[in-house]
């Protein structure tokens, strides 16, 4: 047996993974081996310090501040979600309106069409407006055709959006009620 | 407390009750607490370490697989989590280069049964934990806290059990060396006491 093999054998000897056969062969070259023989108690030495560990006890405070940091954590999750959801919230609503509003009264272009108002900066903003108002349109060709349909299937269509709506902004605003601050937990 | 209970308690506290997840809390706070503690060696890094742990284990409940230990799991996060501060720390480890080179000579300190106890015992631990690598600990403390097998390591380390051979091994022989040099020195300082007693002694009588 080599002197690196019997080496990797004593941590296996130690976790009780040897076959005997093998122990024996370990035990034969350990006593041949004055290096391996040196080794060996050393390591015993070291590891006989670990023989019955024991657990320290937690601090006694731990797992509320855990609970706490968890709560923490949950709360600042629901104000984001919260905050996401008022601000889709406000953009689907200015839209719809806007929606209407463009159905009713002529295109934004005509205003913006006024020479003084057309400089470099304006160019952009009329670029970006043109564009909203593309998509707005779009919008508005669609609420149209809802609001064109026959009688009360424009109506529903409606009641339906709104319905959607509401619940999907109720769900996201409450959310999955998870540790509510108030609630004693521990 | 049943395994079936701490499912229980699990996929509850997934579906959002926060009494499960106290409950977990409560049953998992001293063995995170005790790794961390091993692992770090500071009472409040490892308290710390085990809020972190827990709200990390909140967080990735959803990716907890019910076919697996929990206990398994919950380690595995707490020992990823050491591991990593400790190697952000980078501390002064010993290299496998050196161990290896090591020569054996024969200790003519107290048998490994004659070993001390109390607060003697308790800082050789925490010394010599301190000086092996992250891994080399980590694998330490499993074994001889958690009394876990080479499998539940490999889970636990998310490794193979060759590799938790390989770093057991290792880390043994790490602490034999350390352990063997510090009592060389602690030769040579009562050698040096023993001459100086010696001295004293001689010139005492003049």
């Amino acid at each position: 047996m080599q002197c690196r093999e019997a080496s990797e054998m004593m941590s296996l000897r130690l976790d009780s993974e040897l076959h005997p056969q093998e122990e024996q062969a370990l035990l034969q070259h350990v006593l041949t081996c004055d290096n391996c023989q040196a080794e060996w108690e050393a390591i015993q030495r070291a590891c006989a310090l670990f023989r019955s560990p024991t657990f320290a006890p937690p601090p006694p405070d731990l797992s509320s501040k855990v609970m706490t940091r968890v709560r923490r954590h949950q709360s600042h999750l629901a104000t984001l979600r919260n905050g996401v959801a008022l601000l889709l919230a406000v953009v689907i609503l200015a839209s719809l309106c806007l929606s209407f509003w463009l159905v009713a009264s002529p295109p934004v272009e005509s205003v913006l069409d006024n020479p003084p108002l057309v400089s470099a900066m304006a160019t952009i903003v009329v670029g970006i407006v043109t564009t909203l108002v593309t998509l707005l349109r779009a919008v508005a060709l669609v609420v149209q055709a809802v609001v064109a349909a026959p009688g009360c299937i424009g109506l529903l269509g409606y009641v339906a959006v709104a319905g959607a709506l509401t619940m999907w902004w109720v769900r996201l605003v409450s959310g999955r009620r998870v540790l509510a601050p108030r609630r004693e937990i521990l | 407390m049943g395994a079936d209970q701490e499912q229980l308690w699990v996929l509850r506290a997934r579906g959002g009750d926060p009494e499960a997840f106290a409950k977990l809390v409560e049953l998992y706070q001293t063995p995170i607490h005790n790794l961390a503690y091993r692992m770090l060696g500071g009472a409040t890094d490892a308290e710390d370490a085990t809020q972190e742990t827990f709200l990390r284990v909140y967080t990735r409940l959803d990716t907890y697989d019910p076919s697996r230990k929990f206990s398994s799991w919950i380690l595995s996060i707490a020992s990823h989590y050491c591991v990593d501060l400790l190697r952000r720390r980078r501390g002064n480890w010993l290299s496998v280069e050196e161990i290896r080179a090591w020569h054996w000579v024969p200790d003519k300190s107290p048998k490994p049964e004659a070993i001390t106890i109390g607060h003697e015992r308790r800082d050789s631990i925490r010394r010599l934990l301190d000086q092996l690598p992250p891994h080399y600990r980590l694998v330490i403390v499993l074994r001889y806290w958690y009394g876990l097998s080479y499998e539940e390591m490999a889970e636990v380390t998310q490794s193979t059990k060759s590799a938790v051979k390989s770093r057991l091994h290792r880390a043994r022989r790490t602490m034999a060396v350390k352990l063997a040099e510090a009592q060389a020195g602690k030769d040579v300082e009562d050698a040096a006491e023993e001459r100086r007693v010696r001295r004293n002694a001689v010139s005492g009588g003049f």
